[in-house]
């Protein structure tokens, strides 16, 4: 993995000496986020945190209908209920995370003394672990309760991820996440990019695919097909099975350094979780 | 490579009326597959059900391919013609075989 | 003998999927496929779910003592790996191509 971040790193540095180009993450996001507001019009750049509903009228109203009487209320009065509850030890998840918990917009963040990037789930599991307490599963369950509380109670903050230009090994983990997202995978041979970029809003059967830009706003999600709460790691495990391609370790690096070049993409919009979904 | 134009030729020069026949029956069962072609999946086929809309509709094949190999080939391996496309390469992936892709490009060629 | 059983993994999983049709055990066949798939998993981090079922398959086909499909599908299972391998090689070449501009 090191070798292959180097590998992108020098190769980017290569590209841009020998191009005279300097395609850095400003410049991605500049011209990802003009891309959909140049394929949808009609939507309010804010809008793009919702998901496909902000590209699907025709479904829009069953939605907003759905998020009246949201199916993650549960999981949030479950979340508050455990992120107060004392640890062995005394202490709980708020000495971690303030009494609110409403951190949303800390992460993913990049860990210069550990190079590595950490999401909100794992800086969660990490607090519990330093605290003796046992480890949440990444996926489904309790964790997506946690985070639904947190997410709760950050709803409104600004997506503002951060890739510090005094570490190359951040740029190197995010160029690490945007080949992982235009790089085709699995057997079926698709990119992210294919379906939440090049064609996103057209059909794949009865389905449309969601834009990219939004993708990480608004977990953990509470999805129809799932009948129950999943986190992101979660989603792209399923996505990756439909194409055949073997998913990745919830919270491992590849995961982690796609969500860091997802969320980037989409700073400046709210984080909005948790939400509803087909 | 060779080899599956060699099988593209065969398959048009000496194949007969009820051989195709049956190669068409066999390659629209393929393409509706699920878990086959699944070709309903992107495109639009008269007749079929929640049909998708990312790839152009199945229609008029031959005026469109006059040229059966190149059909074959498209379906091979489509991202040597268009890297950007999001069509699968059934045959370089081997998501379906040689033979499977002879009945397809049959079926096709019907439409 | 533990080394040399290695060895002829490591050999087998640098031979395509034809040059090895004759030799060796289908066991060693299938576990030749297996060490394939983790590396180019290793080198490339593609990896795909059919490969990995094509792998289970054969292990199951081997334990019924069907020899010939079990043999059949570990070199199933060695073309997918190779093509995996392509997919990362030509990924490489024209994944930017789909980057906004």
């Amino acid at each position: 993995m090191k070798k292959i971040i180097g590998s992108a790193l020098a190769g980017t540095l290569g590209l841009s000496i020998a191009f005279g180009i300097s395609a850095g993450p400003v410049e991605d996001q500049i011209a990802f986020q003009k891309y959909y507001e140049n394929r949808f019009p009609d939507t309010p750049t804010e809008d793009f945190a919702n998901g496909v509903y902000s590209i699907l009228p025709a479904a829009r109203e069953q939605w907003e209908a759905i998020e009246e009487f949201p199916p993650y209320e549960l999981a949030i009065e479950a979340g508050e209920e455990f992120y107060n509850k004392p640890f062995a030890n005394g202490k709980s998840l708020a000495d971690c995370f303030g009494a609110d918990g409403a951190v949303r917009n800390q992460y993913p963040k990049w860990d210069s003394e550990r190079g590595m990037v950490v999401t909100m789930e794992l800086a969660i599991n990490e607090c519990l672990t330093a605290n003796g307490e046992k480890p949440l599963k990444y996926k489904k369950g309790k964790i997506t309760e946690v985070t639904a509380f947190m997410s709760f109670n950050s709803r409104g903050q600004k997506v503002d991820v951060k890739i510090p230009s005094d570490d190359p090994r951040a740029l190197a983990a995010y160029e690490n996440g945007k080949e992982h997202f235009y790089t085709k995978r699995g057997q079926l041979n698709f990119a992210c990019a294919d379906c939440h970029l090049l064609t996103a809003g057209n059909l794949y059967r009865a389905d449309t695919t969601s834009p990219g830009f939004g993708h990480g706003t608004h977990w953990p999600v509470f999805r129809s097909k799932w009948q129950s709460m999943g986190t992101l790691h979660r989603r792209f495990g399923g996505c990756h099975k439909n194409i055949r391609a073997n998913p990745y370790k919830a919270q491992g690096e590849e995961y982690r350094n796609l969500e860091y070049f997802v969320t980037y993409m989409s700073n400046g919009l709210e984080f909005n979780g948790p939400a509803a979904r087909k | 490579m060779k080899k599956e134009l060699l099988t593209a030729l065969l398959a048009s020069a000496l194949v007969s009326p009820l051989a195709i026949a049956d190669a068409v029956k066999q390659g629209k069962e393929l393409a509706w597959s699920r878990k086959k072609g699944n070709c309903l999946t992107c495109h639009m086929v008269e007749g079929g059900q929640q049909t998708g809309n990312s790839g152009p509709p199945l229609m008029s094949i031959k005026a469109r391919y006059p040229d059966k190999a190149a059909l074959r080939e498209q379906i091979w391996d489509p991202t040597k013609r268009n890297p950007l496309t999001n069509m699968p390469p059934f045959g370089r992936n081997k998501i379906l075989t040689e033979a499977e892709i002879d009945q397809v490009v049959e079926y096709l060629y019907s439409l | 003998m533990k080394f040399k059983l290695k060895m002829l993994i490591v050999g087998l999983a640098l031979t395509t999927s034809g040059a090895f049709a004759g030799n060796g055990t289908t066991a060693e066949h299938i576990e030749a496929a297996t060490a394939a798939y983790k590396q180019v998993a290793k080198d490339t981090s593609y990896q795909w779910t059919t490969t990995v079922r094509t792998i289970k398959a054969a292990r199951k086909a081997l334990e019924a003592g069907d020899d010939k499909a079990a043999r059949k599908l570990a070199h199933q299972a060695m073309d997918l790996v190779e093509a995996t391998r392509l997919q990362a090689k030509i990924e490489g070449e024209t994944w930017q191509m789909r980057v906004p501009k």
